[in-house]
């Protein structure tokens, strides 16, 4: 065993194995993640808009956090993404993507193939066309898809649903591109439950409330909690489908809209990099602690077992 | 008894085709607009909302005729799109999967924290570099193939937008736009 | 991960594509040839705006050659139909790294932050100095140059201009009774301060009792975020700026009346509850098909209502559809129209490395000529700039443009200030909670007061 190990040695000098398996990938993340949340801190402490351009701003200290925190609307764009991150990942990135999911795979193999085939056409629409598809679904009549077949039958008022539950609306756009991450995750999780405990189940006379409770729900702990932490932090940064979709109007301005708008799509052209790159400093901050915290709450370090041996 | 059965038999149908409901009725939206110069709700409409009338393949003359709504032909956007999915889908599974080997079978210093913490890196890549994905549309085209033609002062119809970039001078026509906002966007 | 890698081909792919365009630089045909590059925000009928220095330059050459000069002109006009605010920033990272174009086509509201950040340069000290710099110039209507002022220089080329007036149904009135004469004289009841925006919401509530129009089709403002909202502001007196102080202007009273008239017109049941963001293809297909009385709009959409919706038959709209200025709030003040002209820009050497500022203007001045200009204005249905396009035939004979062209009389243009585009954004974020009624007028306005004095401080005087 010792000599074996250091003959391996001896063939490879220099830096170890892991190095070269990992450098493409890290030189992604600091180029990438790194130096950018770097200029987006260093940024924030500028003035730095279209009337300094990249060469007469100043250093303004916390100044644009200042404004962060004294400007009425904040409280809004806060409390506004904290609902909607929660209700969209609760009902659609989680709950929607189980029913799916454990649906799909308890109904015959090619009906369930079909129905999850639908459920990856979100996302691979690009996404105008698909906002485009949503804004026609909920248009004022005589546009809208909803109004015609069900608001206008039942004898309703028909009106723009997507200002009118706009709210809902985002949810639903988003919800729907976001339950099939978990959806296929799901699905290849309760598919590789062993057959045999399922069988157990059955003869024991489990109910199908009871096997999602004592079986399928265990069995799919990690798979959980990782679309959970992994699609919180998603969503607190997507921004672009409710940009199509409202623009932030009717109250669903998110707070990386709000950032984005006041950086780069401010109507009139004057954009302000420097209080939009605070916002989006303050959204980056949030991030790294949710993040931590997941990691520790949910013992993301038991997932990640050490491995059986040490080289090649 | 027979009736309860067929009930609970065909329940989990029932339900999956409610909240697919959605889906099936947008998509259906658009195979619909596609093919027809208007639509009220699932019905296509001719340009003076006449029921059942208007259906039309103009909206796919792209295909074949390249000056009238693209201005290049979609077979060279097809083939741009072609090599970035291609080269991505080659680069990202040849780099993952070399962090993935060695997150997995290597021990090393700082190995479990660094396995965590790169799970949740890529969230945030995208606010950070704040790209503008209302950028790049092609494919909704036949969608909007009506609007393209005329002015629409102070960014009407952002977004929807063809996006084409054209010199004059020079034969060729560059194009800035690809849909990049497809699927990869944020699957992992 | 897979975003990471998104990444690198984004910065790549721009070499990749722009490798095929590059190559067929300017063939050099004297000692020295100067290349001129024209950017402008254009769809395919807008192209003049950038084609302009096409016959342009073939003219400068000539005269060039006339004179004996050995400088040959290449030039290089660049359209893009980008959204505004992507152009913007496209010209912004473009011009701070010293690779701008030598003439940027834009909003005249773009003057004053590009002239700060040092990216433009002025044209001349006066209106009246840059008049005798060119008989072109001289020839560009007098109140255009208003626009391109800032800080009494002149830093820009009037290149179009449009009205934003106020269109009615001609043939609803009709059905609600109105006699012809009674609705030809409308547009000068308007003008005249005598059919004010109360009028306009009576008569709106009268057609949808009567039948004629559905409710919620008596009045369709623009459905998405623009500059023609602040007409109702000016309507009921409000100012946007202070020339002499040089500061912009909140005037709480009429911003209240404002707010009040767009939540009005909801709550009087003539415009469709939660009615902003309406897809513009909804728009269109409902005020060009006369399903609606009132709607505010602008006159370039005229081309687009005749080519895309009523396949191409002009005398549909002129039966149908009259238009006049947005009509006052207050009785007995005349209607207005806002204009948003855009202008030509020349660039810095440090935002271009252009050397040659005399041949660019010199350029400008050719590319503003009857014959040019006409052409744009026709295609796509601007208003020209010129004193001469107002006897010069083919302008005369566009009927539409001919009938519009009276009302940049009453026109006015928003401030050439930098903190401009601010401004807007908090007032019309407080327009929308006010229409669709998350928040009352008073509250909205109250609110938008607050955030104005931590957004701009001191650059604005509120009253």
């Amino acid at each position: 065993m010792g000599k074996e190990t250091e003959e391996i040695k001896k063939i490879k000098p220099g830096r170890p194995d892991w190095f070269w398996f990992l450098f493409p990938s890290l030189l992604l993340i600091v180029l990438f993640f790194f130096l950018p949340v770097v200029i987006t801190l260093i940024i924030s402490g500028t003035n730095m808009s279209s009337n300094t351009g990249f060469h007469a701003w100043k250093w303004v200290g916390f100044d644009n956090f200042r404004k962060i925190a004294i400007l009425p609307e904040t409280a809004g764009h806060f409390w506004l993404t904290v609902k909607y991150v929660a209700v969209t990942l609760a009902f659609f990135n989680i709950g929607m993507a189980l029913v799916v999911s454990i649906i799909t795979t308890h109904i015959s193999r090619g009906t369930g193939f079909f129905f999850r085939a639908l459920w990856l056409l979100p996302r691979i629409t690009p996404t105008v066309t698909y906002i485009l598809m949503w804004k026609f679904l909920g248009a004022n009549a005589p546009y809208g898809v909803f109004n015609q077949l069900i608001i206008q039958p039942l004898g309703l008022e028909p009106q723009n649903w997507v200002a009118a539950a706009s709210f809902l609306f985002i949810v639903l756009v988003n919800g729907y591109i976001g339950a099939s991450f978990g959806m296929i995750i799901f699905t290849s999780a309760i598919e590789s439950i062993p057959k045999d405990i399922t069988i157990a189940s059955l003869v024991d006379g489990a109910s199908m409330l009871q096997r999602i409770r004592y079986i399928i729900l265990p069995y799919i702990k990690w798979p959980l909690l990782f679309v959970t932490t992994y699609q919180t932090l998603s969503l607190m940064t997507s921004f672009e489908q409710i940009m199509v979709l409202t623009d932030g109007q009717f109250n669903t301005e998110v707070w990386s809209l709000w950032a984005y708008h006041r950086a780069l799509q401010n109507y009139w052209g004057n954009f302000q990099w420097g209080f939009g790159n605070a916002l989006a400093a303050v959204l980056v901050v949030i991030g790294i602690i949710l993040g931590i915290v997941y990691l520790r709450y949910f013992k993301f370090n038991e997932l990640v077992q050490e491995p059986k041996i040490e080289s090649l | 008894m027979k009736i309860n059965k067929l009930f609970t038999k065909s329940f989990p149908y029932i339900l999956l085709i409610i909240l697919t409901l959605p889906i099936i009725l947008g998509y259906l939206w658009i195979v619909i607009s596609t093919f027809s110069t208007r639509s009220y709700g699932l019905i296509p409409v001719d340009q003076n909302g006449n029921y059942f009338r208007g259906l039309t393949l103009s909206n796919w003359t792209f295909l074949t005729d390249k000056t009238k709504t693209l201005n290049v032909s979609i077979w060279l956007l097809t083939f741009n799109t072609l090599i970035i999915a291609v080269g991505l889908t080659v680069g990202v599974v040849l780099i993952s999967m070399m962090a993935g080997y060695a997150l997995s079978r290597i021990k090393f210093p700082g190995r479990n924290p660094g396995a965590q913490a790169l799970s949740l890196f890529d969230s945030y890549s995208s606010l950070i570099s704040q790209r503008n994905s209302s950028n790049c549309n092609i494919f909704c085209s036949p969608l909007d193939s009506e609007n393209t033609n005329l002015r629409q002062r102070d960014s009407d119809n952002r977004g929807v937008r063809l996006q084409y970039f054209r010199r004059r001078n020079s034969r060729k026509h560059s194009i800035t736009a690809a849909p990049w906002n497809m699927a990869h966007e944020r699957f992992f | 991960m897979k975003r990471l890698s998104l990444l690198i081909f984004l910065l790549a792919l721009p070499a990749f594509i722009f490798a095929g365009g590059q190559k067929e630089a300017a063939k050099t045909t004297g000692p020295q040839t100067v290349t001129i590059t024209v950017w402008a925000k254009a769809n395919n009928v807008e192209h003049w705006r950038a084609d302009a220095a096409v016959p342009a330059a073939k003219a400068l050459n000539e005269e060039l050659k006339k004179e004996g000069k050995n400088i040959t002109v290449v030039v290089k006009p660049i359209y893009d139909n980008t959204p505004w605010g992507q152009y913007k920033n496209k010209f912004t990272m473009a011009a701070d790294a010293g690779e701008g174009p030598d003439i940027i086509c834009s909003g005249h509201e773009d003057v004053p932050v590009w002239a700060q950040a040092g990216y433009i340069m002025p044209l001349a000290d006066s209106v009246s100095q840059v008049q005798g710099m060119y008989p072109q110039f001289k020839d560009v209507i007098d109140s255009l140059w208003n626009a391109t002022k800032w800080h009494g220089k002149v830093w820009a080329v009037p290149q179009d201009t449009e009205a934003r007036p106020m269109f009615f149904s001609k043939t609803n009135l009709k059905k609600m009774g109105w006699t012809d004469a009674q609705i030809k004289a409308l547009p000068e009841k308007i003008n005249s301060g005598q059919f004010t925006l109360a009028d306009l919401i009576k008569t709106a509530q009268e057609a949808i009792k009567k039948g004629v129009v559905k409710p919620g089709f008596g009045f369709w403002h623009r459905p998405k975020r623009g500059g023609d909202f602040i007409q109702f502001y000016v309507s009921y007196g409000g100012k946007v700026y202070d020339p002499d102080k040089d500061k912009l202007i909140l005037d709480k009273n009429a911003l209240l009346k404002w707010y009040q008239f767009q939540r009005k017109v909801v709550t009087s049941g003539i415009t469709p509850k939660n009615y902003i963001g309406t897809e513009w293809k909804i728009w269109h297909d409902t005020v060009s098909h006369n399903k609606a009385l009132f709607w505010n709009g602008g006159i370039w959409q005229w081309a687009d209502w005749k080519t895309n919706y009523l396949n191409g038959d002009e005398s549909i709209l002129f039966k149908n559809v009259g238009y006049a200025l947005i009509p006052s709030g207050i009785r007995g003040k005349e209607g207005n129209t806002l204009s948003h002209p855009l202008v030509y820009m020349v660039t810095t050497e440090k935002a271009s490395g252009n050397k040659y500022r005399d041949l660019v203007i010199r350029l400008l001045a050719l590319m503003t000529t009857k014959e040019i200009n006409t052409k744009h204005a026709l295609e796509s249905t601007h208003l020209g700039i010129l004193k001469s396009q107002m006897q010069y035939k083919p302008y005369l004979d566009a009927k539409f443009l001919s009938s519009v062209t009276y009302m940049l009389k009453h026109n006015w243009y928003q401030p050439n200030d930098s903190y401009y585009g601010q401004w807007f954004d908090t007032v019309w974020k407080g327009m929308s909670d006010a229409e669709n009624g998350t928040k009352t007028p008073q509250a909205a306005v109250d609110l938008v007061v607050k955030e104005m004095k931590i957004e701009l401080g001191d650059n604005v005087i509120i009253k």
